[in-house]
Protein backbone atom coordinates (compact mmCIF):
# COMPACT_ATOMS: atom_id res chain seq x y z
CA UNK A 1 0.00 0.00 0.00
CA UNK A 2 1.17 3.40 -0.72
CA UNK A 3 1.83 6.67 2.06
CA UNK A 4 -0.81 8.49 0.81
CA UNK A 5 -3.58 7.11 3.16
CA UNK A 6 -5.31 4.12 0.85
CA UNK A 7 -4.86 1.77 2.83
CA UNK A 8 -7.44 1.76 6.19
CA UNK A 9 -4.45 1.18 8.81
CA UNK A 10 -2.97 4.91 8.16
CA UNK A 11 -6.31 6.37 9.29
CA UNK A 12 -5.27 4.38 12.99
CA UNK A 13 -4.31 7.51 14.41
CA UNK A 14 -1.28 7.54 16.49
CA UNK A 15 -2.67 9.48 19.43
CA UNK A 16 -5.03 7.28 20.26
CA UNK A 17 -3.63 4.08 18.84
CA UNK A 18 -1.82 2.83 22.74
CA UNK A 19 -4.21 0.71 24.61
CA UNK A 20 -4.18 2.73 27.33
CA UNK A 21 -5.61 5.86 25.30
CA UNK A 22 -7.76 3.92 23.10
CA UNK A 23 -9.05 2.20 26.48
CA UNK A 24 -9.99 5.93 27.77
CA UNK A 25 -11.47 7.18 24.29
CA UNK A 26 -13.86 4.05 24.05
CA UNK A 27 -14.92 3.87 27.97
CA UNK A 28 -15.56 7.99 27.38
CA UNK A 29 -17.52 7.25 24.45
CA UNK A 30 -21.29 6.20 25.87
CA UNK A 31 -20.30 8.65 29.46
CA UNK A 32 -20.81 12.23 29.28
CA UNK A 33 -18.65 12.28 31.58
CA UNK A 34 -16.53 10.35 33.93
CA UNK A 35 -14.43 10.42 37.18
CA UNK A 36 -10.82 9.30 37.19
CA UNK A 37 -11.08 7.04 39.88
CA UNK A 38 -13.84 5.00 37.80
CA UNK A 39 -11.45 5.00 34.69
CA UNK A 40 -8.75 3.92 36.74
CA UNK A 41 -10.23 1.26 38.24
CA UNK A 42 -11.97 0.42 34.99
CA UNK A 43 -9.03 0.38 33.39
CA UNK A 44 -6.85 -1.51 35.70
CA UNK A 45 -4.04 1.19 35.17
CA UNK A 46 -2.13 3.12 37.80
CA UNK A 47 -2.78 7.13 38.63
CA UNK A 48 0.59 8.43 37.20
CA UNK A 49 -0.07 6.42 33.85
CA UNK A 50 -3.96 7.37 33.52
CA UNK A 51 -2.82 11.03 34.43
CA UNK A 52 0.06 10.34 31.52
CA UNK A 53 -1.92 9.31 29.15
CA UNK A 54 -4.91 11.67 30.03
CA UNK A 55 -2.57 14.64 29.36
CA UNK A 56 -1.79 13.20 25.74
CA UNK A 57 -5.20 13.00 24.80
CA UNK A 58 -5.78 16.61 26.48
CA UNK A 59 -3.16 18.35 24.35
CA UNK A 60 -4.76 16.73 21.09
CA UNK A 61 -8.31 17.84 21.90
CA UNK A 62 -9.98 14.67 22.39
CA UNK A 63 -10.83 14.64 25.78
CA UNK A 64 -11.34 17.68 28.18
CA UNK A 65 -10.43 17.37 32.16
CA UNK A 66 -12.80 19.12 34.70
CA UNK A 67 -11.85 19.36 38.27
CA UNK A 68 -14.32 19.87 40.65
CA UNK A 69 -15.38 19.14 44.17
CA UNK A 70 -18.20 16.61 45.69
CA UNK A 71 -18.90 17.78 49.03
CA UNK A 72 -15.50 18.86 50.06
CA UNK A 73 -13.46 16.04 48.53
CA UNK A 74 -11.65 16.90 45.04
CA UNK A 75 -12.75 15.09 41.54
CA UNK A 76 -11.52 14.91 38.38
CA UNK A 77 -14.08 14.68 35.16
CA UNK A 78 -12.87 13.53 32.08
CA UNK A 79 -15.04 13.90 28.56
CA UNK A 80 -14.66 13.14 25.33
CA UNK A 81 -15.12 16.51 23.13
CA UNK A 82 -16.41 16.60 19.74
CA UNK A 83 -13.19 16.00 18.23
CA UNK A 84 -12.81 12.95 20.18
CA UNK A 85 -15.99 11.50 19.30
CA UNK A 86 -15.02 12.20 15.51
CA UNK A 87 -11.69 10.56 16.37
CA UNK A 88 -12.52 7.10 17.92
CA UNK A 89 -15.53 7.29 15.28
CA UNK A 90 -12.77 7.48 12.66
CA UNK A 91 -10.56 5.07 14.01
CA UNK A 92 -13.35 2.30 15.07
CA UNK A 93 -14.38 2.46 11.39
CA UNK A 94 -11.04 2.16 9.92
CA UNK A 95 -10.69 -1.11 12.49
CA UNK A 96 -13.69 -2.65 10.78
CA UNK A 97 -12.81 -1.95 7.13
CA UNK A 98 -9.65 -4.04 8.21
CA UNK A 99 -11.39 -6.22 9.67
CA UNK A 100 -13.82 -6.55 6.31
CA UNK A 101 -10.67 -6.85 4.47
CA UNK A 102 -12.71 -4.85 1.78
CA UNK A 103 -9.82 -2.35 1.08
CA UNK A 104 -8.08 -5.15 -0.15
CA UNK A 105 -10.19 -5.64 -2.83
CA UNK A 106 -10.57 -2.39 -4.02
CA UNK A 107 -8.44 -0.91 -6.64
CA UNK A 108 -6.68 2.36 -5.36
CA UNK A 109 -8.88 4.50 -7.75
CA UNK A 110 -11.72 3.75 -6.01
CA UNK A 111 -10.69 5.28 -2.30
CA UNK B 1 -13.41 -7.15 31.12
CA UNK B 2 -11.63 -5.22 33.12
CA UNK B 3 -8.83 -3.17 31.29
CA UNK B 4 -9.04 -5.66 28.86
CA UNK B 5 -7.82 -3.26 25.50
CA UNK B 6 -4.63 -2.46 27.47
CA UNK B 7 -4.30 -6.33 28.55
CA UNK B 8 -5.06 -7.48 25.13
CA UNK B 9 -2.87 -5.65 23.25
CA UNK B 10 -0.08 -5.08 25.89
CA UNK B 11 2.43 -5.73 23.82
CA UNK B 12 1.50 -2.79 21.22
CA UNK B 13 3.57 0.13 20.73
CA UNK B 14 2.69 3.65 18.93
CA UNK B 15 4.19 3.38 15.17
CA UNK B 16 4.88 -0.30 15.26
CA UNK B 17 1.71 -1.73 16.43
CA UNK B 18 -0.24 0.59 13.49
CA UNK B 19 0.28 -2.16 11.08
CA UNK B 20 -2.97 -3.78 12.21
CA UNK B 21 -4.40 -7.58 10.71
CA UNK B 22 -7.89 -8.46 10.69
CA UNK B 23 -7.33 -10.45 13.53
CA UNK B 24 -6.25 -7.85 15.82
CA UNK B 25 -8.83 -5.47 14.01
CA UNK B 26 -11.52 -7.93 15.61
CA UNK B 27 -10.49 -8.28 18.98
CA UNK B 28 -9.84 -4.29 19.55
CA UNK B 29 -13.31 -3.98 18.03
CA UNK B 30 -15.16 -6.12 20.39
CA UNK B 31 -12.25 -4.47 23.30
CA UNK B 32 -13.57 -1.12 22.92
CA UNK B 33 -17.40 -3.18 23.03
CA UNK B 34 -16.82 -4.58 25.91
CA UNK B 35 -15.42 -1.38 27.63
CA UNK B 36 -18.10 0.27 26.20
CA UNK B 37 -20.92 -1.63 27.84
CA UNK B 38 -18.91 -1.39 31.04
CA UNK B 39 -19.31 2.67 31.23
CA UNK B 40 -23.05 1.88 29.83
CA UNK B 41 -23.82 -0.20 33.17
CA UNK B 42 -22.02 2.46 35.27
CA UNK B 43 -24.16 5.18 34.19
CA UNK B 44 -27.33 3.18 34.00
CA UNK B 45 -28.21 4.86 37.45
CA UNK B 46 -29.48 7.52 36.21
CA UNK B 47 -32.38 5.43 34.53
CA UNK B 48 -33.38 4.41 37.95
CA UNK B 49 -33.07 7.93 39.23
CA UNK B 50 -35.51 9.11 36.65
CA UNK B 51 -37.92 6.23 37.05
CA UNK B 52 -37.75 6.74 41.11
CA UNK B 53 -37.96 10.56 40.46
CA UNK B 54 -41.26 9.84 37.99
CA UNK B 55 -42.95 7.54 40.57
CA UNK B 56 -42.61 9.13 44.00
CA UNK B 57 -43.92 12.36 42.29
CA UNK B 58 -46.90 10.27 40.61
CA UNK B 59 -47.70 8.91 44.09
CA UNK B 60 -46.99 12.18 45.73
CA UNK B 61 -49.82 14.01 43.24
CA UNK B 62 -52.21 11.03 43.65
CA UNK B 63 -52.00 10.09 47.76
CA UNK B 64 -50.74 13.61 48.90
CA UNK B 65 -53.42 15.48 51.20
CA UNK B 66 -56.34 15.93 51.64
CA UNK B 67 -57.13 12.34 50.06
CA UNK B 68 -54.48 10.97 52.71
CA UNK B 69 -55.12 11.52 56.57
CA UNK B 70 -53.38 10.45 59.82
CA UNK B 71 -49.97 8.26 59.50
CA UNK B 72 -50.94 8.03 56.03
CA UNK B 73 -50.73 11.95 55.53
CA UNK B 74 -47.90 11.93 57.43
CA UNK B 75 -46.12 9.36 55.45
CA UNK B 76 -47.02 10.71 52.18
CA UNK B 77 -46.22 14.76 53.63
CA UNK B 78 -42.76 13.69 54.65
CA UNK B 79 -41.21 10.49 52.36
CA UNK B 80 -41.81 12.43 49.27
CA UNK B 81 -38.94 15.08 49.99
CA UNK B 82 -36.75 12.24 52.15
CA UNK B 83 -36.95 10.19 48.93
CA UNK B 84 -36.23 13.73 46.58
CA UNK B 85 -33.16 14.08 49.06
CA UNK B 86 -31.72 10.32 49.25
CA UNK B 87 -32.06 10.46 45.04
CA UNK B 88 -30.23 13.67 45.18
CA UNK B 89 -27.37 12.43 47.20
CA UNK B 90 -26.93 9.03 45.39
CA UNK B 91 -27.18 10.99 41.81
CA UNK B 92 -24.15 13.33 43.79
CA UNK B 93 -21.82 10.69 44.49
CA UNK B 94 -22.19 8.59 40.79
CA UNK B 95 -18.99 8.42 39.18
CA UNK B 96 -20.50 8.06 35.81
CA UNK B 97 -22.64 10.08 34.03
CA UNK B 98 -24.12 8.43 30.62
CA UNK B 99 -24.32 10.33 27.41
CA UNK B 100 -27.91 10.06 26.65
CA UNK B 101 -29.62 10.97 30.36
CA UNK B 102 -27.11 14.34 29.27
CA UNK B 103 -29.02 14.80 26.78
CA UNK B 104 -32.45 14.05 27.69
CA UNK B 105 -32.22 15.89 30.84
CA UNK B 106 -33.07 19.31 29.77
CA UNK B 107 -36.30 18.54 27.81
CA UNK B 108 -37.33 15.74 30.36
CA UNK B 109 -36.57 17.67 33.44
CA UNK B 110 -38.88 20.24 31.52
CA UNK B 111 -41.66 18.16 30.47
CA UNK B 112 -41.45 16.51 34.46
CA UNK B 113 -41.95 20.27 35.96
CA UNK B 114 -44.48 21.11 33.84
CA UNK B 115 -46.60 18.04 34.72
CA UNK B 116 -45.86 19.23 38.23
CA UNK B 117 -47.28 22.49 37.90
CA UNK B 118 -50.30 20.92 35.76
CA UNK B 119 -51.33 18.15 38.61
CA UNK B 120 -50.16 20.58 41.49
CA UNK B 121 -52.86 23.54 40.26
CA UNK B 122 -55.22 20.57 39.19
CA UNK B 123 -54.65 19.74 42.99
CA UNK B 124 -55.34 23.48 43.89
CA UNK B 125 -58.24 24.12 42.53
CA UNK B 126 -60.50 21.56 42.99
CA UNK B 127 -58.51 20.21 46.24
CA UNK B 128 -59.76 16.39 45.63
CA UNK B 129 -60.44 14.63 48.48
CA UNK B 130 -61.32 10.30 46.77
CA UNK B 131 -58.87 9.40 43.64
CA UNK B 132 -60.79 10.04 40.27
CA UNK B 133 -59.92 8.90 37.02
CA UNK B 134 -58.96 12.30 36.16
CA UNK B 135 -56.92 12.90 39.22
CA UNK B 136 -54.97 9.24 38.06
CA UNK B 137 -54.52 11.01 34.70
CA UNK B 138 -53.42 14.11 35.77
CA UNK B 139 -51.12 11.89 38.79
CA UNK B 140 -48.93 10.20 35.84
CA UNK B 141 -48.36 13.26 34.13
CA UNK B 142 -45.03 14.57 35.70
CA UNK B 143 -44.25 10.50 35.45
CA UNK B 144 -44.42 10.02 32.15
CA UNK B 145 -41.22 12.22 30.82
CA UNK B 146 -39.58 10.25 33.69
CA UNK B 147 -40.65 6.67 32.26
CA UNK B 148 -39.38 7.79 28.92
CA UNK B 149 -36.58 9.12 29.96
CA UNK B 150 -35.80 5.75 32.23
CA UNK B 151 -36.41 3.67 29.01
CA UNK B 152 -33.84 6.10 26.59
CA UNK B 153 -30.93 5.51 29.44
CA UNK B 154 -31.50 1.61 29.98
CA UNK B 155 -31.66 1.00 26.35
CA UNK B 156 -28.38 2.79 25.68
Amino acid sequence: MSEDGQHPRHRLEESIHAPVRLSIMAALAPADRAEFGYLRAALEVSESLLSKHMTVLERAGYVEVVKGYVGKRPRTWLRLTPAGRDALTRYVDALREIMSGADLTRAPDDQ
Amino acid sequence: MNGSIVHARADSTNGVAMNVNPNEARTTLAEIARTQARTRRAGRWAAWLWLATGMATGAFELLAPPITHGWAEALVTLGFPVIGALLLGAAWRERVHDLVAARLAGPVTAAFITGVLIASAFRFFTAPTDVTPTLLIVACLPFLPCAYAAVRVARG
